[in-house]
């Protein structure tokens, strides 16, 4: 793993500092650092099956394969087809290429993922994941959408600027994801292909030689010229080609191939978001006879077939050490078999990770699956996902647990997703540097919460307006050295933009702070 | 710009009318370009009906008098809440509720407008005859002006002239109330020339404009003289002695056409010598061609569309309804490639929207709550380089008159994310009328039923598309569509969630989740480019 270097002030070049005191202030928050600083260059690619995947015919429990018959006869795969893992788990029989993954130690499994109260209707369930929401409760943003807020708070005013000229996320496909939602603005570049010359990128019969068609083409050509990233994007993807041989067509891994020309072309956004659709399997699962062949069959090659290209064409680019992938679905579908060789909604299923760097095990125990089951029984969780995306803001992306708190609305156990060796503890808590961390959320409405290292003694944290006026002391106290929150109101504060200025014996920083 | 250059397919050069019902699309097509869109209600309660039925409808006035503007501000002392300050004298230190209350009163007919050209006409009218609010500075004198327009949109383009010369807005606007003998100001009698009527021609030697000359200029500028606008009475008066009663002689253009003192009835006599050239009518047809059908206007359509129809107004002495009517019923107008070629204009796209997506305004009662809605929208539309009452300047919105790009004009890197925005305050970000109030949002359920099937996908994604989009979307772009409904999910899966919402109304979530999905669907249709056009 590598990191970028980025001149500190490197902000003073295209704006020009606000001093407060006689102390210049980056706008964008003096120590909320550079997008490349905080996601330390790592990458996150989201792989969402969409329909909900069946796990039981993904990652074959083996010592329930007897029950697995009796309970789902139409669609259990073949026992002899079924490829061998480790001695409790076996995959469905297209997935050769992930088994070769894991025997390389680069694929991760995690066993009976979902949450408590489970929805099984599509777009409720999928609007809990990509929120990480409890069951009960509405979110409207998405989980990385509130971690990018906390990093980018001023986003879409000044971007792309020279210190982020990378979007700060990618969905590929024609819509951004819900997972990019913040709570103003989806942070998320919709990219449908690589094509910088705009010519190329009309469909066949897209403007018709007509009037509408003429004036189709103009609206479309401003609208594409609107989006400020196409160049840094088409730019990046210019200098890369893919090289691996494994590539195939199919759609997700022609979604893939962008993620990983980017990638490869140097492009820093750290969240990719590809879809691969069909899943939700209720008939013709398999081919009746033939339960290794079918709908399900098809699609899973198209994963397997498409993450093994994929992981193979970032190690060519010396790129595999950044970036790790999350394979997930809104739910799992059901233990028992319907009449129709399918299966209907479900609820806890397998998620997979993989990278060159995650920990290459099958994590949790198998389902229990009983000789006899109703039509509605499921199989149940016992992961919560939302560890899930903990462990990967923690592990992956070092963040602190108050920090992960703050973006998932609760706390979640961390697992152990990377290799021992790799693992680094946010070191906030043991840092000796003066810091206040981005404040959550921000904008405020009423309340914050506002936390800070202080490296000991007398401390203030004082908030100024973005004219240099001091408007309040929020603090001001002899401290032991160490990590502290305190909990901001706006109190009659008018809409704007101010500054925290934390200051001790001898150091000072500062961090913006918006109220709406 | 490349697209003059570009070869397009062109619409049959004839003015002879469509025949038979309309249907849908045409019905569509029609309503979209003489309203502020059209809602689905509208365009199915006019798809069974002939053009000669439908232009009855559009051409029809009001059977009753507009109600005035009101007062809507506590902070204006003279004016109760509720009621009007039109025959009030004008306070200058209310101004800005006058104005608010003015404009505000202006935005919320187009909102709440009936099937009908009135409102389309009296824009045309403000963009030709222009007047500008923070000019003029007397609300009273504006809604003489608004008044005026709207009550003469579909009468004769004669009297209108006529009545403009003398009306107070326009007197104030262009110095018309200065103009007196031996101090004659020019500001009116040129853009009468110029813009209101014969309009400028090629510069043929210096001071002669083709169609008039500089001394034509000056010798109206004289006939024009005398005119005042009384602040008490909001009146305009004729004052004899600071007419100027000497002869005026026009150019040989008008074959040195020459007026005797005429006193208040002069100026009558200058627009009739106006109206005698065929240039006039040329003029103004040619501008109303660009507004309802298309920027473009070559020789061929000059020739067999813009020539008849001015023949066609002189003979009907000037009425605008015979012409409309001729202008809107013809396989040209009808033709298919004249659907969608109109980029929309900002009121088009904003009002458009909320009509056509059902959007519930707050009650009639509430005048102060829908003052304030009408006054977030019309703010929103001036960001898009629209402000309703202010042209940018007496030419009107360059939209309208600048060569090559025309209403291309409305769409760039500024604007475009404005509309973008503007989606988003509908459907997710919400409307505060006023504070302390509760935001006004596009329900997208009762949107969701303008399909008979909601429960069906394909009904339900075809029947926005057609409502919204003024050309039959790819079979690509539908499913596009549809994905966003049921991301990789079978058609199916629309169907049952949906009924598991109908049949569960106590289920919050479910209902969150579906609104979810139409939220995004209709945000996605309507930040579509093919929104744009019209």
């Amino acid at each position: 793993m590598h990191r970028r270097k980025f001149i500190k002030n490197a902000a003073s070049l295209v704006t020009p500092p606000i001093l407060l005191n006689g102390y210049a202030i980056n706008v964008l928050g003096s120590n909320s650092g550079f997008s490349l600083e905080q996601t330390n260059g790592r990458i996150l690619v989201l792989i969402q099956l969409d329909g909900g995947n069946d796990g039981l015919n993904t990652l074959v429990p083996l010592n329930m394969y007897d029950n697995l018959k009796k309970v789902r006869p139409e669609i259990v795969l073949p026992e002899n087809k079924i490829l061998p893992l480790t001695d409790l788990q076996g995959l469905h029989p297209s997935m050769t290429e992930i088994k070769s993954l894991f025997e390389e130690e680069k694929m991760m499994f995690i066993q009976n993922i979902g949450y408590p109260t489970p929805n099984l209707s599509h777009f409720r369930s999928k609007e809990i994941v990509l929120s990480a929401s409890d069951s009960k409760t509405i979110v409207n943003s998405g989980w990385f959408g509130r971690y990018i807020d906390t990093i980018h708070p001023n986003y879409p005013e000044n971007y792309p600027s020279y210190e982020n000229p990378h979007p700060l996320a990618i969905s590929v496909g024609s819509s951004s994801s819900p997972t990019c939602q913040g709570l103003l603005n989806n942070s998320s570049v919709v990219l449908k292909n690589l094509t910088s010359n705009y010519e190329s990128q009309s469909e066949e019969g897209e403007f018709p030689d007509t009037p509408y068609g003429n004036e189709l083409d103009f609206v479309t050509r401003v609208m594409k010229s609107t989006e400020k990233y196409l160049e840094v994007v088409s730019e990046t993807a210019n200098t890369a080609q893919l090289l691996s041989e494994h590539w195939t067509d199919n759609s997700l891994a022609d979604k893939l191939k962008i993620v990983a020309q980017l990638i490869a072309g140097g492009l820093t956004t750290p969240l990719y978001v590809v879809n691969l659709g069909g899943f939700d399997t209720h008939a013709n699962q398999v081919i009746a006879g033939e339960t290794e062949t079918g709908k399900h069959a098809i699609l899973m090659k198209y994963v397997s077939e498409s993450i093994f290209a994929f992981q193979n064409e970032l190690k060519i680019h010396n790129k595999e050490d950044d970036v790790l992938s999350l394979v997930y679905s809104e739910f799992g579908r059901r233990i028992a078999s319907n009449s129709s060789s399918g299966t209907d909604h479900g609820e806890a299923y397998p998620m997979i990770l993989s990278g060159s760097l995650v920990n290459p095990l099958v994590f949790g125990d198998n389902p229990e699956i009983p000789e006899e089951v109703e039509k509605k029984t499921n199989v149940p969780m016992k992961i919560d996902f939302r560890s899930v995306y903990a462990s990967i803001l923690n592990q992956w992306f070092n963040l602190s647990t108050a920090e992960i708190t703050n973006i998932l609305l609760d706390d979640f156990e961390i697992l152990p997703i990377l290799k021992s060796h790799v693992s680094v503890d946010k070191i906030f808590n043991n840092s000796n540097e003066l810091k206040i961390m981005p404040v959550f959320p921000n904008p405020v409405s009423q309340n914050a919460t506002i936390q800070y290292y202080t490296n000991g003694g007398q401390t203030t944290l004082i908030l100024y307006s973005i004219a240099g006026q001091k408007i309040k002391t929020l603090l001001n106290a002899k401290l032991p050295a160490g990590s502290h929150s305190l909990q901001f109101s706006r109190n009659g504060l008018v809409n704007g933009q101010y500054y925290l200025v934390l200051q001790t014996q001898s150091e000072k920083v500062s961090q913006s702070i918006s109220i709406q | 710009m490349e697209n003059s250059k570009v070869k397009l397919k062109s619409a049959v050069l004839s003015l002879l009318p469509i025949s038979g019902e309309l249907g849908f699309d045409n019905a569509k097509h029609l309503l979209n370009r003489c309203m502020f869109g059209a809602r689905l209600s509208e365009i199915e309660f006019m798809q069974n009906k002939t053009i000669d039925q439908a232009m009855d409808y559009l051409l029809q006035e009001p059977l009753q008098e507009l109600s005035p503007p009101i007062g809507v501000k506590n902070s204006d002392e003279e004016i109760p809440i509720g009621t009007t300050w039109v025959n009030t004298k004008y306070n200058w230190i209310y101004r800005g509720e006058r104005m608010y209350s003015y404009n505000n009163w202006w935005l919320g007919r187009l909102i709440n407008q009936d099937i009908s050209l009135k409102e389309k006409m009296t824009l045309f009218w403000h963009n030709h005859f222009v007047i500008e609010d923070d000019i003029v500075r007397n609300t009273n004198y504006n809604y003489r002006y608004n008044l005026l327009l709207f009550n003469k949109a579909l009468g004769n383009f004669k009297t209108l002239a006529e009545e403009m010369t003398i009306n107070v807005g326009m007197l104030k606007y262009l110095d018309g109330d200065e103009n007196k003998e031996g101090a004659a100001n020019e500001n009116y009698a040129r853009e009468l020339f110029e813009l209101f009527t014969i309009g400028k021609g090629p510069l043929l030697e210096e001071g002669n404009y083709t169609n008039y000359t500089e001394h034509d200029i000056r010798e109206a500028a004289k006939v024009l003289t005398g005119w005042r606008t009384d602040k008490e009475t909001d009146m305009p008066y004729f004052t004899s002695a600071r007419h100027d009663k000497t002869q005026k002689i026009f150019s040989s253009i008008y074959e040195q056409f020459s007026i005797d003192n005429l006193e208040e009835e002069e100026y009558k006599i200058l627009i009739n010598m106006i109206f005698l050239q065929k240039e006039t009518s040329l003029h103004l047809v040619r501008k109303l061609y660009r507004w309802f059908v298309y920027y473009r206007i070559d020789n061929k359509i000059e020739e067999s569309i813009i020539e008849p129809l001015a023949d066609f107004f002189i003979a009907n002495n000037f009425e605008l309804k015979p012409l409309l009517k001729k202008l809107l019923s013809s396989e040209h107008f009808f033709d298919v490639n004249i659907h969608g070629c109109i980029i929309k204009n900002p009121l088009e796209f904003t009002i458009g929207m909320a009509r056509q997506l059902e959007m519930n305004i707050p009650n009639e009662s509430d005048v102060m709550g829908q003052y304030g809605f009408f006054n977030v929208i019309r703010y929103l539309t001036k960001n898009m380089d629209l402000d309703l009452g202010n042209p940018p300047d007496v030419a009107g919105w360059p939209a309208w008159y600048l060569s090559p790009a025309f209403n291309e004009i409305w769409i760039n890197t500024a604007t475009i994310p404005n509309r973008a925005n503007y989606v988003k305050q509908l459907i997710s970000w919400g409307i505060r009328p006023l504070s302390g109030y509760d935001k006004i949002y596009i329900d997208s359920f009762k949107v969701a039923y303008l399909a008979i099937t909601p429960s069906d996908i394909n009904n339900l994604v075809q029947t926005l598309a057609t409502l919204l989009f003024p050309v039959a979307l790819s079979e690509n772009k539908i499913n596009e569509l549809k994905e966003i409904l049921i991301p990789g999910l079978p058609d199916f899966e629309w169907t049952v969630e949906w009924n598991n919402y109908i049949n569960n109304p106590e289920d919050e979530n479910q209902k969150s989740a579906i609104e979810k999905q139409l939220k995004d669907l209709l945000t996605k249709m309507c930040s579509m480019a093919e929104y744009q056009l019209t």
